[in-house]
């Protein structure tokens, strides 16, 4: 049974070699995806025993666990969902490269989510990284490769900080599973560079303020259904990375651990703050992935500071995390829909908007009152007032993406229409079932509903008003600190450039001039066929061997 | 055991040779009967290695001693070191042989350069099996003199200047090794090859004479190994037919000097004797100055076989630096990549070849949107990238994890941002590279010509699915990192 788990990153591997090939059709591709994350939720409900193979990489373990399983059935929803409404980009010219990039980082996506061991997990990484490049230029204009370098360098920063970590990490523990890494941080000699550099690694895909920029550039020259994986799961593969190799509540690592929530919370205000002053709806939505991922780092870095019960926080953090990856999934598809559909689609988008600004009923209730109810004070306050921010975020993403006037030519497969609401459905019902009766319970107390609509409120006065007051209203670049960066690394290298053209041009010419040469000219002749020289220094050689006759003898 | 069968070393090393000589008795005329030689030569010498692949594992000993002059003895054995670089080199010689074959095909001159292909591989064998420093040394020049007229094959004028280029190198690097030979032989008299050396008696009173002799020693073997400064004559060799090339880099030139590198710390010195003499970390340092510039000056080079040449001077010191460490885990990351580092490469320069004569594509502008019409070829040129840059599960990942691993056990920390360093370089020089030949629009406006021959693709494939396949089953006893782990344990006596 647990065979089934190699059959995962598999399946979609050798899908991806045949769709580069050109071997199969745009309708494989798709029910390529649809038979794997039948899979992936056969896995997540049966939870197999670990797969362990010993003969691959450097001892492979793969299994599903708390974390793992939920999101595995998200993946599966929302990678289905985006390969039905990405049927036309797998065909026609370069629809073969996309096809195959698309099946790559699925593939990559799946073993993320059950590989235990440092190697494997780091295999999976790396293929989901790059092959997700393929999926970011797929426009090939000047903007999506801007993108794309710029995801590119993070996205290598990020694996040279992974790395660094996992050479210090196996020097003294070899290929350790997840689960054994609380004793081997118990044993490890500099346990706090060794966090600190996955902490850093890691935040590179979750998109942390100041590793974000990548996001609200990748997002909107990507293709909508990339986008969607992108945000919605791709970037919880830095999650996972944290929870499987960091330990809990390893005393060397407290202050890494509050510096992840402060960093995160810090994250969370800053991005729906500046995703606010942003003119594409797409780019919102990026923002607003920041802020969410920077909202999850908190119980994170709670738990590996050891500030709480770890079984809470960890069943918090996959509650929410499966909020956000179907939420936030739908909303992305849904810049689809209503070019298509028109406002009854929108109208359907609402709820998941909603969701993440953490309305009553909605997913984001149970997902947001799960977190407070496991965080120490004044973190719940924080958090409340995040959803104020949230709900700004979203108040501008709604206004962008709302559709003007008539429908737009141009008919979506109905099937994508179905698995776009199967999304959405599961977005609501699935965190409610994991959080249990205790936490459903939690959200329905009257202070955390009250908790919940105070700040909606607020956030949709401060919309209303805002939308009165700034006119006219001012736009910030995306990936805000990136332009001012890559103007200043593009001028020093530019300098640099002209320094050393100017050096070079006022340095004398050497070639003619120096004696030595001339001389070594006249007696070394240099015309062909050169025999003379290759003479004399074999000649050499004869004599050296005598010498060493003589020695020896 | 029989003595035929002890004299195995001899045999491996006779098949090449004796194809060479079928090959130019052969001549020009009778193409088949002079490919019928060829492959037969490579596939028996393959079982051969096979063979002996089995017997050292199971603790057999293969030796040979050729009395040349009194006192100084041609000794052949196989140990497991010598037998990683003979299967590396039997395996891929097949391969090249079949891809040479196609990439020649209408060439003239096809029985030269099939002779001193196959002398070339005899050379190597000698140079894998020397069981001293003076049958090293013996091989050593003859690989020099066998390849010249690989390079030099097209005999252009710029090609006659390559080779010369070449010759002045490689000839000066073997008279500076010879020198370090004699006076060694003067110190210690001549010594066979020992796992930790037999010197170590010597290093309290002889300090200041063995840290020269070591020096000399290493320019030598450094000159082939390109290490920097003597790393001119690489780029400009690249003039040679892509096999040849293929060949130089992955196995026999390039190889041969950073395989002597590892004999002359392990088996003349050991590594303890480098370790109290200091000269362990200087290599170290040396070796990581020939990384990170071979990485830099591969950024700035537009044409594909350049900028390939010039990552070899990098990628090459790797192995050096593993064995400069002193630490059992850095030396199985630099001894495995003497294995993985030919796959990735050969893999490279077969590509390469194959752009080259399919499209006539040279420069590296030339590449853009080429994965449309070679989506194979680029595929596999995709896997060679993704291993230099120390993608797992690819061959250069399992290298680059056992340097780390090696220099944080040795407590060289600052090898790890030096490895990190050379990730970042040779992902800034290969993936613009990848990036072009999948997404850019296609730049020749030639008619469609497809993949490449089979020929060419065939061994291009093989090589490329090698280099995954060895990083995917490293864990497996067989893989070259289970052997590798096997030589380590023998060596440090573990």
């Amino acid at each position: 049974m647990n065979a089934l788990l190699a059959l995962l990153p598999l399946l979609p591997g050798v899908l991806a070699i045949l769709a580069l090939a050109g071997r199969i059709a745009a309708r494989g591709v798709t029910v390529g995806v649809l038979v794997t994350a039948l899979l992936a939720i056969l896995v997540a409900a049966l939870n197999p025993g670990p797969l362990e193979l010993p003969w691959l990489l450097l001892d492979t373990t793969l299994a599903t666990d708390a974390t793992g399983a939920p999101l595995l059935v998200a993946a599966a929803l929302l990678w289905v969902a985006a390969a039905t409404s990405a049927r036309s980009l797998f065909a026609g010219d370069g629809g073969a490269l996309f096809a195959s990039c698309f099946l790559f980082t699925f593939a990559g996506n799946l073993g993320v989510l059950i590989a235990q061991d440092v190697a494997a997990f780091y295999l999976f990484f790396a293929v989901m990284t790059f092959a997700a490049y393929g999926l970011v230029i797929h426009d090939r204009t000047r903007e999506a490769v801007r993108a794309g370098r710029i995801y590119l360098v993070l996205a290598v920063a990020g694996e040279c900080l992974l790395l660094s970590g996992f050479f210090l990490l196996a020097a003294e523990a070899g290929n350790p599973v997840a689960a054994d890494m609380d004793r081997v941080y118990a044993d490890l000699e500099r346990a706090g560079l060794v966090g600190g550099l996955f902490l850093a690694g890691f935040a590179v895909k979750m998109g942390l303020i100041p590793v974000h920029v990548w996001l609200p550039l990748a997002h909107p020259t990507a293709p909508v259904p990339a986008s969607a994986v992108l945000s919605g799961i791709i970037v919880k593969g830095g999650l996972l990375g944290w929870l499987r190799f960091l330990p809990e509540a390893e005393p060397a690592l407290a202050a890494a651990g509050d510096t992840l929530a402060a960093v995160g919370l810090a994250s969370a205000f800053l991005a729906a703050l500046v995703g606010c002053f942003q003119k594409r709806a797409k780019t919102v939505l990026a923002y607003s992935t920041i802020s969410q991922m920077g909202l999850l780092a908190v119980p994170v870095g709670l738990l590996i500071a050891g500030r709480g019960e770890a079984p809470v926080l960890l069943a918090v953090i996959a509650v929410f995390a499966t909020h956000h990856a179907l939420a936030k999934g739908a909303l992305f598809l849904a810049m689809d829909h209503i070019k298509a559909g028109g406002r009854a689609m929108a109208m359907v988008m609402v709820l998941p908007a909603l969701a993440i600004a953490g309305a009553p009923v909605t997913s984001g209730l149970v997902a947001k009152a799960a977190v407070k109810s496991a965080v120490p004070d004044p973190l719940p306050l924080l958090i409340t007032f995040t959803s104020v921010t949230t709900t700004l975020l979203l108040a501008r993403f709604l206004v962008l993406a709302w559709p003007s006037g008539a429908k737009n030519a141009g008919a979506i497969a109905r099937v994508a229409i179905a698995a776009w609401l199967l999304v959405i459905a599961a977005g609501q019902l699935l965190p409610w079932t994991l959080a249990g009766p205790a936490g459903r319970a939690y959200a329905f107390q009257a202070g955390a509903l009250w908790d919940a609509v105070w700040p909606l409120a607020l956030g949709i006065g401060g919309a209303v008003l805002a939308a009165r007051m700034l006119r006219p209203w001012r736009v910030l670049p995306e990936g805000d600190i990136v332009v001012p960066v890559e103007r200043g690394v593009i001028g020093a290298y530019a300098a640099a450039v002209r320094a050393a053209t100017a050096l070079s041009a006022r340095r004398p010419a050497l070639p003619q001039d120096i004696p030595w040469r001339q001389l070594a000219g006249r007696l070394l002749p240099h015309r062909e066929p050169d025999i003379p020289w290759v003479g004399v220094q074999m000649l050499v050689l004869v004599l050296l061997l005598s010498v060493i006759y003589l020695l020896a003898g | 055991m029989s003595t035929l069968y002890q004299a195995m070393p001899l045999w491996v090393l006779l098949i090449s040779l004796v194809t060479a000589v079928a090959v130019f008795i052969a001549g020009e005329k009778w193409q088949r009967l002079r490919t019928a030689f060829n492959l037969s030569g490579a596939v028996l010498k393959l079982v051969l290695v096979a063979i002996m692949l089995w017997g050292v594992d199971l603790g057999h000993t293969f030796v040979v001693h050729l009395p040349l002059l009194p006192g100084l003895n041609l000794v052949l054995q196989a140990d497991a070191l010598a037998l990683l670089f003979m299967s590396l080199s039997a395996v891929l010689w097949l391969v090249t042989t079949v891809y040479a074959i196609a990439y020649l095909e209408r060439a003239p001159d096809r029985a030269r350069f099939f002779g001193f292909f196959s002398l070339c591989v005899t050379a190597t064998m000698g140079i894998a099996m020397a069981g001293n420093l003076f049958t090293f040394f013996v091989f050593y020049e003859l690989l020099t003199l066998a390849t010249w007229p690989l390079v030099i094959h097209r005999g252009t004028d710029k090609v006659m200047v390559a080779g010369r280029t070449y010759l002045h190198y490689t000839l000066g690097g073997g008279a500076v090794f010879l020198l370090g030979i004699v006076l060694l032989y003067h110190l210690a008299g001549p010594t066979d090859f020992v796992a930790g050396g037999e010197l170590l008696h010597l290093g309290e009173d002889h300090a200041g004479a063995l840290t020269a002799i070591f020096v000399l020693l290493i320019i030598g073997v450094g000159v082939k190994a390109a290490i920097v400064p003597l790393h001119g004559w690489l780029p400009t060799a690249m003039v040679a037919p892509a096999p040849v090339s293929a060949l130089l880099h992955a196995v026999a030139v390039v190889k041969a000097g950073a395989f002597g590198i590892v004999r002359v710390v392990h088996d003349v010195y050991g590594v303890e004797l480098v370790q109290q003499l200091h000269l362990g970390t200087a290599l170290a340092v040396v070796a990581s100055i020939t990384i990170i510039y071979g990485s830099l000056r591969a950024i700035w080079q537009t044409d594909l076989k350049r900028r390939l040449a010039f990552s070899t001077v990098s990628q090459v010191s790797y192995v050096a630096l593993g064995v400069a460490m002193g630490s059992p885990l850095a030396t199985i990351g630099g001894l495995v990549h003497l294995v993985h580092q030919g796959l990735m490469k050969i893999t490279l320069f077969f590509c390469a070849g194959a752009y080259a004569e399919t499209y006539g594509i040279h420069a590296i502008r030339e590449l853009d949107g080429i994965g449309r019409r070679m989506p194979w070829t680029t595929a596999m040129f995709t896997l060679g990238a993704f291993g230099m840059i120390g993608v797992p599960p690819l061959a250069g990942f399992i290298s680059k994890w056992y340097l780390g691993l090696g220099a944080v056990d040795a407590h060289q920390y600052w090898v790890i941002p030096v490895l990190l360093g050379s990730t970042v370089l040779n992902a800034i020089y290969f993936l613009p590279l990848l990036h072009r030949a999948w997404f850019r629009p296609l730049a020749i406006t030639d008619k469609d010509r497809g993949e490449a021959h089979p020929g060419l693709l065939w061994p291009t494939v093989f090589t490329g699915l090698s280099a995954m396949g060895v990083g995917l089953l490293a864990a497996f006893a067989w893989s070259p990192l289970g052997w590798v782990e096997l030589i380590v344990v023998r060596e440090y006596g573990l």
